[in-house]
Formats: structure tokens, C-alpha cells, sequence
């Protein structure tokens, strides 16, 4: 189970909408692809799936390249790729053994009754056509799954879905997961960290960053102190620590509570903390900006 | 890995086109169509035909424009329908595109002939049974050039609907092609005394004229007082030519342009 990106670069037109972009992602897993919209999550998962060839770079499934070949590549792979729909003239039934039978897999009774409790599908006799949209989601994502590929690749699989319906979809990827290779796009931060071990940002067309949740989350979070006093404290205070150059910057949460910036070393910390102590300082620890803050932080380039 | 996606896909694309409006509308359309000539012979508003050739030849006149007319519908949006949220599942599996193509052609394919048989054919021969205990001895071969004839406007409209995004223009294109240009083209053609060689529509004229006692000659001229007009009529083998030339053309270009095609946005 391995996915290659090996310098993709697509251009519609003059717009390049993934420069460069190289990564690799082996064994089963949940891997996240984040991104802001336009980062170009869709255009890398549309080059994996055959639907776009890249200007340049080559994208590889289990080593085998896309665009050279890429029915033998999409035998390894089922996707769900932006807002797709199942047949509207099928019923929920003939659209999952269609999946099957079109890669020559056959599906049991016992198999599809197992599918439509998990994903609570409406009534296999439903045609699809009259499936609200979340529901035509999870009959899509039915027939996939009943493909029982070694890879899946998902983009935005919970995108316009209700609660319910999300966490329907979360409990599915969370049991995938142990067996599959799982490439998924999102910009839903709490999807992410409920779903995923692996993160790659991107932004721009470009990938800035990558590591798995916790590591992605320490290494932002570790430059932060929360700061909380007894008493009021004035941000004059706080200007006076970036005007000496011991902090980068602070946010006021309220007037005894300050989230301070600094460059991460413990001679800074320990100058900080004794210089706040003058003014009645209550508590201090490392502030657990986690996922949310990397990802601004990372898309505003800081 | 499916030993045959191309019969699942066809199957599957049959099914569809069996269950669109189209179909369920444009069939009992055509027959009754199709009865209206004879119902009026019957009901005396207008002679019997002389023999069962001119009957036939009658009733085939209009066969190339009703054929062009179900092949759009059912074929123009053959190659553009991938451009709708269905696309996003057909084209991510691990199927040659060829295969998506081919289905959709010879699904496109049945239909129209199976249409233009039920709807056109088979009424059309009990009616010369009835009315002059025999059918055209011509038969077999104005069949084989029907289906000849709708294989190649299948192809070519698979072909316009490679060139659009939109089912819907995709149909409607194709429809003003095959249905108004193609013949108005072959008209003014031959106003001007030049054959329309290279017109498919042209092409189809032959099934009209192989009902008739005598094939025509290939050059008419009919004259008039003040003027004369040259009607051209396709010999079997040019107008073979030209329509295998339309399937073979057509279906090589929709392949091409098929295997390129990216799916951007819908």
C-alpha cells in the first residue's frame, strides 16, 4: 500500500495550482491532506485517480504510474472524489453490486446487509434518485467500500453531511483504517485529529509541512505559553517584553490571561516567567495550540 | 479485475437509456407517426399506392431524418454525461476509457435500431402484408442498410458529444447537425449541381431509393419550364463508403479526444 507524489506540478492554464508537490505515504494508516480551498487537495487527488494528468512529476499507486498506466493503477484504489453521486437509475442495491461487478468482485447478501447497518443506508430497494444528498454520500461510500480496495482515497468525504451523518462516516474511516491506506482531504481541522495519524498541509499548490498529529501539534504549540494572573495586568506590560525582545507577541484572552509567544528556548522561558512574576503571576503553562493554530499558522506563511 | 467491464457497462447503459423519458416518449411517438400514412390510406383521405415498392420507398423517405433525430437523443450525450457527478464514479475504476466509449456507442446503437425497428420497420411491414399480401423483395438489404445508416449517426453523434461538456448541447448540437445543416447542405448541393459526396445524409438517401422497383440512375435531371434540377442519388457502394467512413472516423476521433480528456470541473 504506497502512495508517491514525485514533483507534481499542474498548471490549468496559467494558473499552477500544485507546484512541486512530493511526498510519500506507505502502509495502512489514515493519512490527511489539508489545505484551505485552492490549496490543491482535489487537483493531487484527481491526478491519483486518472481524472487529470499532471503538467509535470508523476503520481504512483503500490509503484505503479498513473498516467502510464492507469487501469492497472486503479485496480488498488477506490475513491470519492469531490460530489459524487451513484446512479440516479439504480436502486441502492444495483449500485453496490455494480461497483463490485465492474471489477469483477461479487458481493453476498450478508456483506450488503453488513454495509447498510454500518453506514445506516435507506432501504436497498430506494432508487438513488430520490436519496437526499447525505444519503446518496453514504450509498456512494457503500459501494466503494464493497470494493474492498487496498487503498482509499477520499476527498472531503464528510463535506455538506449533517452531524449524524459525519460521525457515521468518521466510524467507518476509524475501522478502515486498521486494515487500508486511507488519503484524505479536508479542511474540517476536527475531522482530522478524530480521523487521522498523518498530516500534510498544503497551501498555494505547494506542501509545507508534514508529520504525524501529535508531533505537528507540539512543535506549534511548544513556542506558546499560557500566562494567568491574580489580578489584572495591562499590556503595557506585555509591549514591554516584545520591546526587549523576550517574547514575538501575545493575545489578550482576557485582562489576567495572555497567550504569549517566544522563540521556544528555556533560557527565554525562564527570563519570561521571572520578569511576569512581578505582577502577581497565578499560573503559566505550555498553551496547547494544537491542530487549529499549526494550520493558521502554517497557511499565513508565519 | 473484470474479465468483461465492456458487456457490465453495456448492460448498464442499456438499462439507463431504457428507463430515460426519451425512450418512454419517443417510441410510441414514432409509431403512431408511423400509422398515420397508412391510417389515412385506410380512412380514404388518401390513395393506395400503386405496388408494395412505392409503399416502401414512401415510408423510407423520412427513415434518415427520424433516424438522425432518436441517434441524437440517444447518443449525443454518449462521451459529455461523464461531466456529471455520476462521471466521478465511472471514470476512477479501473476500466479502459475504450470501454466506457464502446459501451455507450453500442448501447446508443441498440436503441436507436431497436427505435427505428419497433417504431418504423416492423409496423411498416404488416402494413404491406395487409395492404398488398407481399413486402419489398428489397427487404433484406434496405435492413442492412438501416442498420448500417444508424450505426454511422451513432457514431457521429458519440462524436459531437466528445466535443461538449453539456448533455444538453451535446443533443442539441448534434440534433442541428445531423437533423437541419447535413441536409440542408445536401439540398443546396444539389441545386448547384454538385454531389454531397462526403454528406452522411447523403449517404442515407440510398435506403429510400433501394425500396423503389429500379434503383435510380446517379445523375436525374429534372426539368421544368424555365429550369432544370440535378438530383444526385448515391450509388450502394459510395454510400457505403461514406457511411462505414462516418462510423470508423468518427468513433477514432471520440476515442482520441475521449483518452484526453480531463475531468477539471463539472
Amino acid at each position: 500500500m504506497e502512495l508517491i507524489a514525485d514533483n507534481l506540478t499542474k498548471y490549468y492554464g496559467n494558473f499552477r495550482a500544485l507546484d512541486n508537490v512530493s511526498f510519500k505515504i506507505s502502509d495502512k494508516g489514515c493519512y490527511g491532506y489539508l489545505g484551505p480551498n485552492g490549496a490543491g487537495k482535489t487537483t493531487t487527488m484527481k491526478i491519483f485517480t486518472s481524472l487529470l494528468r499532471p503538467t509535470k512529476g508523476n503520481a504512483y499507486i503500490n509503484g505503479i504510474d498513473v498516467t502510464k498506466n492507469p487501469v492497472e493503477s486503479l485496480k488498488h484504489v477506490s475513491s470519492l472524489i469531490e460530489d459524487p453521486e451513484p446512479y440516479s437509475f439504480m436502486t441502492v442495491k444495483e449500485f453496490i453490486i455494480f461497483a463490485c461487478k465492474i471489477r469483477n468482485i461479487s458481493i453476498d447478501e450478508k456483506t450488503l446487509k453488513d454495509l447498510t447497518e454500518r453506514l445506516k443506508l435507506p432501504s436497498i430497494n430506494t432508487k438513488c434518485s430520490k436519496l437526499s444528498k447525505g444519503q446518496k454520500r453514504r450509498v456512494f461510500l457503500a459501494g466503494i467500500l464493497a470494493q474492498d480496495s487496498d487503498i482509499y482515497i477520499l476527498d472531503e468525504p464528510s463535506a455538506g453531511l449533517d452531524p449524524e451523518e459525519s460521525i457515521i462516516i468518521r466510524n467507518i474511516l476509524n475501522e478502515l483504517k486498521k486494515y487500508k491506506l486511507i488519503f484524505l482531504s479536508s479542511h474540517l481541522l476536527y475531522e482530522v485529529t478524530q480521523v487521522c495519524d498523518y498530516i500534510l498541509f498544503l497551501n498555494k499548490g505547494k506542501l509545507i509541512e508534514q508529520g504525524t498529529v501529535e508531533d505537528i501539534s507540539k512543535r506549534f504549540a511548544s513556542k506558546s505559553l499560557r500566562v494567568e494572573f491574580n489580578q489584572p495586568v495591562q499590556e503595557e506590560v506585555f509591549k514591554n517584553l516584545v520591546e526587549y525582545k523576550l517574547i514575538t507577541g501575545y493575545k489578550k484572552e482576557n485582562d489576567s490571561s495572555y497567550i504569549i509567544q517566544y522563540d521556544g528556548s528555556e533560557e527565554s522561558r525562564k527570563k519570561i516567567l521571572q520578569y511576569l512574576s512581578n505582577y502577581n503571576l497565578r499560573s503559566f503553562y505550555d498553551s496547547a495550540l494544537g491542530l487549529e493554530e499549526a494550520y493558521l499558522k502554517l497557511i499565513s506563511g508565519e | 479485475m473484470s474479465k468483461m467491464p465492456l458487456f457490465t457497462l453495456l448492460n448498464t447503459n442499456l438499462r439507463f437509456y431504457f428507463q430515460t423519458k426519451r425512450f418512454i416518449v419517443i417510441l410510441p411517438l414514432y409509431f403512431f407517426i408511423t400509422l398515420i400514412f397508412p391510417i389515412l390510406i385506410i380512412a380514404g383521405y388518401i390513395s393506395k399506392p400503386l405496388d408494395v415498392y412505392s409503399f416502401t420507398s414512401e415510408g423510407l423517405n423520412n427513415f434518415s431524418n427520424a433516424s438522425a433525430l432518436v441517434a441524437a437523443l440517444f447518443a449525443g450525450d454518449a462521451i459529455s454525461k461523464d461531466f456529471s457527478r455520476e462521471g466521478f464514479f465511472t471514470l476512477t475504476q479501473p476500466v479502459k476509457r475504450l470501454e466506457i466509449m464502446l459501451s455507450r456507442y453500442l448501447a446508443g446503437s441498440i436503441v436507436t435500431i431497436l427505435t427505428m425497428f419497433a417504431s418504423y420497420f416492423i409496423p411498416w411491414i404488416i402494413f404491406s402484408e395487409a395492404f398488398y399480401s407481399s413486402i419489398d423483395p428489397n427487404i433484406g438489404e434496405i435492413v442492412l442498410f438501416a442498420i448500417l445508416f444508424n450505426l454511422s449517426l451513432v457514431a457521429f453523434a458519440v462524436l459531437f458529444s466528445s466535443l461538449f461538456r453539456s448533455s444538453t448541447i451535446g443533443i442539441i448540437i448534434t440534433l442541428l447537425v445531423i437533423y437541419l445543416i447535413m441536409p440542408a447542405v445536401t439540398g443546396i448541393l444539389q441545386f448547384l449541381g454538385i454531389e454531397p459526396w462526403f454528406l452522411l445524409t447523403y449517404a442515407g438517401s440510398l435506403i429510400g431509393n433501394l425500396g423503389l422497383k429500379d434503383y435510380p440512375p446517379h445523375i436525374q435531371t429534372l426539368s421544368s419550364q424555365n429550369s432544370k434540377f440535378t438530383i444526385y442519388n448515391p450509388y450502394v457502394w459510395e454510400a457505403s463508403i461514406i457511411m462505414v467512413s462516418y462510423l470508423v472516423i468518427s468513433l477514432i476521433i471520440s476515442y482520441f479526444i475521449y483518452t484526453r480528456r480531463e475531468l477539471k470541473e463539472i
